[in-house]
């Protein structure tokens, strides 16, 4: 019965939270660029230690007309005042701040996705625990002194691949005291690509047949061939770092064999009853290729992407991988 | 071992309960002598545990344990003061639910709630006291609590300790100009909700409902003030000054005491005023007492509550635990007549049986010799005169029937013992006769043009019934020590011969110390500690508020939280705004503008001092000089910015009468 009850009250919480938000979102549009956090975008609520600090305020308040006990009056007005003053005290501390939205590096999906905000403080007044909750539930705080800017962290959680739209966080304060909580609403504008997660095993029977034929041992270090001169483009794993060590220019180690072409992955070998599955073990081969400092290739269909190495190549990958089949 | 360990500790509540725990000593110290010590040791025990433990992360005490100390804390309060109710034990309590909740704490949320603790356990101190020091040491409890609340409701790393003295005292700033409007303005109604518990050990002082040998001699040692009254006017002569108590009509064992069921269908009330009449306001001490007192006899008062009994005592319906103040009218010359029924005479020369023979013999003995009731009177206040009776303030002590031992045997006695005898011989004499108790007399305070009445002022005093003149006053103690009435105790007590009670002290300037200190209590106590109903419907009118009743005061309480909220809003959008254009800059181009000087976007500020020199000569120096400061201002921190708009404008107003040569255009 009360667990229903409470079930009950807890989805209406949630409805009325739900359409605070969306009438707060139509009131107040989007933030692009610099945001100043007006007056009017911020909300204020006492909390649950407000409301037991106002029924304490109010039995002080019992008591003292009861016994009319003029210095018990003054302790509780003092109470009452101080509540009024912190609320003030509260929506100031927040209010005004202006808030800058960076953007969010890639991740897998599964992964958070860490957008940050800048909050500038303007005014010269120092600001306390001003604090981000992202999509992710958890508040990160900090301080901003007057006239300088701290950095915050909205955490996104991301359940599959493809292009995000930056969800909606909430900046809050409760400083000073904790009574009352001020918070209002942001509406970033920025999108993220979340690239599918990596399989767990990469399937290397179907392992790219390039032009050079199948080779479930693409490149082993025994196949090394020499060194010679580092051009740029050339993979990380690939640099001579013990000549580089020795104090020698930069040398790329050369590795001979079949396996030294560069590999082909294409959607075409994978199973294509499940695409999902497909595309998770295509990212875990460029993943893995990556980190040998292989050159490789990637056929999506109609879309292909050379074969090269390095960070950039990969990323480019890893994003049409994430984005396959999206019509945006 | 599971259940041997509670919660775990972080580490991460140091500060914040080192704060909560400092503000909870503070509010609690002024129970230290009140409390039996194991309270305080327990409570100072579960802070240093606690503390400890959160720097050792140990575990916290298991459920079962805190259960086993909650029922421990509240058997030892049941045990000590036999029951929960009332102020003293649930202070004791509240202070131990403290310490546990101390004990228990391992969130923030739990130590706003040892806060709340803290502020409540302030609050039950400001019950039991309310001397001029309340008031700092309320402001100082506060403040402490402030500091604390914000280390306890921070988030981050606690902040440095000049930022949390910083931040309380600019909330406490912010919160004075609403107080004072709470204080002033919040409809302050008489009367109490419920029945208040009497607070525990002594609640009642002063004259007491029962007067035997020996009661008002106990009181006389007291220099506490039992009331304080200002006339508006004329003030009666010292000797005539009876403040009137509670009556006493009925004798049990030695001690006269105030009937508990006054009967009420009686007719010796018919109170006729006579002479001028005496407007006075007084300021009554709590006294846990149901009456109040007045000069004798008081015909007006304007206490909500208080009632005139029967037998002329003002009677309120509960305990005055609150000082009163009030303005009354009394005539000190009346009589109170009507008629005895046959009923009430005998019930007023009861005696009871077989107690003091000797005295009962020497009434009738007396009675037979005399022609009339007067003549008895005379000649048994004659006995008092010139029995060679002592006024004293340490009278040997008397048994069971005093009277007897007082009258043949001791003739040492205080107040209650002649007025007793005299009451005694009285009845014994077939006179109807009452003690009153109360007051006589007081002290003038020159600084304050008041009247000082003291527990040492205490008296007791007869009326008896006379055939046609109804109730008449007669003070015994006036046929021993007629000093006494005069120019007050202590002189009476130095005419014959003992040292004095120690209140006329013989030091010119700590006599004067004392009256300035009493001044002020005087006022603290009428003004502050008396602002009740009363007081704040006079303070209103005062202000120009008429027939202030609580819908005006709520309406004008309103109104002026309203302004200040608003005051405080405005104040803080301007501090947290961005901060306008540098102040300096302003006045600057101010100048330049109002001095018509041509400045281009590259040139420097000194190039605007030769230019103003060119302009008007004779202000080249003022110019040069102004300059320099504003760049001082500007870009070597200088703060003189007043002083720059000061010379701005002396500037500005020197041009307007300087010559100006005029600039072609190139």
């Amino acid at each position: 019965m009360i667990v229903a009850l409470r079930g009950f009250i807890g989805r209406r919480q949630t409805q009325a939270q739900e359409a605070a938000r969306r009438w707060a979102r139509r009131r107040q549009g989007d933030d692009r660029g610099l945001v100043e956090l007006s007056s009017r975008r911020v909300y204020i609520l006492p909390t649950l230690i407000g409301v037991t600090f106002a029924i304490t305020a109010f039995v002080m308040l019992l008591g003292s007309m009861n016994y009319n006990n003029s210095l018990a009056f003054a302790l509780t007005f003092s109470l009452a005042a101080i509540g009024l003053v912190v609320m003030h005290h509260t929506h100031g501390n927040l209010a005004k701040v202006r808030l800058r939205f960076g953007g969010a590096t890639s991740v897998f999906a599964g992964e958070k996705l860490i957008w940050t905000v800048f909050v500038d403080n303007p005014s010269s007044l120092n600001r306390y625990d001003i604090a981000l909750t992202g999509s992710d539930g958890v508040r990160r705080s900090v301080d901003v002194p007057a006239q300088a800017t701290a950095r915050l962290e909205a955490h996104q959680p991301t359940l599959t691949r493809g292009r995000v739209q930056q969800d909606r966080c909430r900046i809050s304060s409760g400083f000073p005291l904790g009574l009352f909580v001020a918070w209002g609403w942001l509406n970033p504008i920025g999108s993220a690509i979340v690239w599918p997660s990596p399989a767990a095993t990469a399937p290397d029977s179907r392992l790219a047949p390039g032009d050079e034929g199948s080779n479930d041992h693409p490149i082993g270090d025994d196949d090394f061939a020499g060194l010679r001169d580092y051009q740029p483009g050339d993979a990380l794993a690939k640099i001579a770092w013990h000549t580089l060590a020795r104090g020698d220019t930069l040398h790329s180690k050369v590795f001979l064999g079949s396996g030294s072409g560069p590999k082909w992955f294409d959607l075409a070998d994978m199973d294509p009853t499940d695409i999902e599955l497909a595309l998770s073990q295509l990212t875990r081969l460029v993943v893995d290729a990556h980190t040998a400092g292989l050159s490789y290739g990637l056929r999506l269909g109609a879309q292909v992407i050379a074969p090269a190495s390095g960070t950039t190549h990969r990323n480019l990958c890893l994003d049409a991988l994430a984005v396959f089949g999206d019509p945006r | 071992m599971k259940w041997l360990r509670g919660k775990a500790t972080s580490g991460e509540l140091e500060t914040p309960l080192v704060w909560a725990t400092t503000a909870l000593a503070v509010c609690f110290a002024p129970h230290v002598l009140h409390f039996p010590f194991w309270i305080t040791a327990a409570t100072v025990a579960a802070g240093v545990w606690r503390f400890t433990a959160e720097r050792r992360r140990w575990h916290l005490p298991p459920l079962w344990l805190r259960a086993l100390l909650v029922f421990a804390a509240l058997l030892g309060v049941l045990a000590l003061y036999a029951g929960i109710n009332g102020v003293v034990p649930g202070t004791a309590l509240l202070a131990l639910m403290a310490a546990l909740k101390i004990l228990e704490s391992n969130q923030r949320r739990d130590l706003h709630v040892v806060l709340f603790i803290a502020l409540f356990l302030a609050l039950s101190s400001l019950l039991r006291e309310q001397a001029l020091w309340s008031l700092p040491y309320l402001a100082i409890a506060l403040f402490a609590c402030l500091v604390a609340w914000q280390q306890v409701a921070r988030e981050g790393n606690p902040l440095p300790v000049s930022t949390v003295t910083h931040g309380a005292s600019r909330i406490a700033r912010h919160a004075a100009p609403l107080l004072i409007a709470f204080w002033i303005l919040f409809p302050r109604v008489p009367g109490a909700f419920w029945a208040v518990p009497t607070q525990g050990e002594g609640a009642s002082t002063g004259i007491s409902d029962r007067i035997e040998p020996g009661s008002i001699a106990a009181l006389i040692a007291s220099d506490a003030v039992a009331f304080r009254v200002e006339f508006t006017g004329a003030l009666p002569p010292l000797r005539e000054m009876y403040w009137r108590g509670p009556v006493m009509e009925a004798v049990v064992g030695r001690a006269w005491q105030v009937s508990d069921f006054p009967p009420m269908n009686r007719r010796d009330n018919e109170v006729s005023y006579d002479g001028q009449p005496y407007r006075y306001r007084m300021t009554l001490q709590p006294t846990g007492q149901r009456w109040l007192f007045g000069l004798d006899v008081p015909e007006t008062w304007n206490h909500p509550n208080a009632k005139m009994s029967p037998t002329q005592q003002l009677m309120v319906r509960q305990p005055i635990d609150q000082r009163v103040v009030m303005e009354l009218r009394s005539y000190t010359e009346f009589t109170i007549g009507g008629e005895l029924s046959a009923r009430t005479r005998k019930r007023l020369t009861y005696l009871p049986g077989g107690s003091n023979p000797k005295t009962r013999e020497l009434a009738t003995t007396l009675r037979d010799a005399s022609t009339d009731e007067d003549d008895f009177v005379r000649q048994v206040l004659a006995l008092f005169a010139n029995g060679d009776f002592v006024y004293t303030l340490e009278p040997p002590p008397l048994g069971l029937n005093s009277m007897d031992e007082f009258l043949f045997a001791t003739r040492a006695g205080f107040c209650e013992h002649y007025a007793s005898a005299f009451a005694t011989l009285m009845r014994a004499g077939g006179v109807p006769a009452r003690l009153i108790g109360g007051y006589q007399g007081g002290e003038i305070n020159p600084l304050g043009d008041y009247l000082i009445v003291r527990q040492s002022d205490a008296h007791a005093w007869v009326e008896i019934w006379a055939q046609e003149r109804g109730w008449v006053r007669i003070d015994p103690t006036a046929a021993v020590s007629s000093v006494r009435l005069e120019s007050g105790l202590d002189a009476a007590l130095r005419s014959s011969g003992q040292a004095g009670v120690g209140r006329w002290l013989d030091f010119d300037w700590l006599t004067q110390a004392g009256f300035t200190w009493d001044a002020l209590n005087a006022r603290w106590d009428e003004w502050v500690l008396g602002y009740g109903p009363e007081t704040q419907q006079r303070f209103m009118r005062w202000l120009g508020m008429d027939d202030p009743h609580w819908e005006k005061l709520a309406m004008a309480l309103g109104i002026a939280t309203a302004l200040i909220l608003a005051a405080i809003a405005l104040r803080l959008a301007r501090q947290y705004a961005k901060p306008r254009a540098d102040e300096a800059r302003r006045v600057f181009e101010r100048v330049i503008r109002r001095l018509k000087v041509s400045l281009a976007p590259h040139e420097t500020a000194p190039v605007a001092a030769d230019k103003i020199g060119a302009r008007y000569p004779t202000l080249e120096a003022e110019a040069a000089r102004f300059v320099e400061r504003y760049q001082a201002i500007r870009y070597a921190g200088d703060d003189s910015i007043d002083t720059l708009r000061r010379e701005a404008t002396a500037l500005i107003t020197a041009a307007r009468s300087a010559p100006a040569t005029v600039t072609t255009p190139h």
